[in-house]
């Protein structure tokens, strides 16, 4: 696996760097003193885990989590405890790391991450109990043994419970063991849309749109900053 | 007054000079900067980018060892402007150490 340091201190990155190289068979691929960078080179480059400052100027570690697409697997490194809590809100963040890490803690944040690995790869195979058919727009889950069909256009909205993601249809609901990336994948573009990191939605299934939220059958969905131009871009606006 | 030591880079280089060397080298090329960086913010009277400055010291004061200046320089960062001025005046005097200690090394 390689990975990439986000910090914009040159210490904190030498640091980070040389505990990767003691305690994982990470490789360092490139490090970056600005999220903007990073987020160039992870549009043409692929990473599997980001050790990532918070506290940085003008673009945050947040703000660079909000902005990229694909969830990689994040340690956040930060000198401020109290940034812990908004580190719970991402599926994507592994461990949160306070500056200066010692030897201990770090080893701590890579077995976590270890185990996030296994977890997806088990996620992987769970996925292939999925499978699809794209041309007559249905997908089968396995619910305990069970193979249920999912008409994909009664999908209302689909949303990321930790290792689990729960399918919403026009009359059921059901709670599988993937990511809503595995799922993602399988779901026809032009009608679906991640409007949030734990959300993607039926965009035909919208019944009203306000400020940054998107009201679907009872269920009101947040929208993120970042994915409300494409969403208003789908929309048939008068 | 704490004395600045350079056991978390030891600990870290696992004795390898040239590991060692390396963290020495970054850190007499940095610290200087982020000095600087900090008494032109203070200058200019922007604390927000002061703060900042000092959030980002925080890092080196600790690798330094100095635990008691750590936890000073987290109040200072917090502090507000009525307070702030003595735990300036200390936090500025680790500055000083610690510059003065990393010129040695």
């Amino acid at each position: 696996m390689n990975c990439i340091i986000i910090d914009d201190e040159m210490m904190a990155r030498a640091v980070i760097a040389q505990m990767i190289s003691l305690h994982t068979k990470l490789t360092v691929v490139e490090e970056f003193s600005n999220a903007i960078e990073a987020i160039k080179y992870l549009n043409i480059n692929d990473v599997d885990v980001v050790f990532l400052d918070i506290h940085m100027p003008d673009f945050t570690g947040f703000d660079f989590i909000d902005t990229i697409k694909n969830p990689l697997k994040i340690v956040l490194i930060t000198s401020d405890k109290n940034y812990a809590i908004n580190a719970f809100e991402y599926d994507c963040i592994v461990d949160y790391l306070v500056k200066p890490i010692t030897e201990e803690r770090f080893e701590r944040a890579m077995q976590k991450l270890n185990w996030r690995v296994e977890t997806s790869k088990n996620n992987n195979a769970s996925i292939d109990n999925i499978t699809s058919n794209e041309k007559t727009n249905e997908f089968y889950i396995n619910i305990s043994n069970r193979l249920i069909k999912i008409d994909i256009p009664t999908i209302t909205l689909i949303k990321a419970k930790g290792d689990y993601i729960s399918i919403k249809t026009d009359t059921n609901s059901f709670t599988v063991h993937t990511t809503l990336k595995k799922i993602e994948a399988k779901l026809p573009k032009d009608l679906f849309l991640k409007i949030h990191r734990s959300y993607i939605i039926n965009t035909k299934k919208i019944i009203d749109i306000e400020d940054n939220s998107v009201l679907i059958g009872k269920d009101v969905i947040p929208v993120s900053r970042g994915n409300k131009p494409e969403l208003m871009k789908r929309l048939n606006l008068l | 007054m704490e004395i600045p030591n350079i056991e978390y880079i030891n600990k870290l280089s696992r004795n390898d000079e040239a590991i060692k060397q390396k963290f020495i080298g970054i850190l007499k090329f940095e610290l200087p900067i982020e000095i600087d960086a900090y008494y032109v913010s203070l200058q200019l009277n922007k604390w927000s980018q002061t703060k900042q400055c000092v959030h980002k010291l925080k890092n080196k004061i600790a690798i330094l060892g100095l635990e008691s200046s750590y936890y000073l320089a987290e109040d200072y960062e917090k502090s507000k402007q009525d307070s702030r001025k003595k735990l300036q005046i200390e936090f500025e005097k680790t500055l000083t150490l610690m510059q003065h200690f990393v010129n040695c090394l």
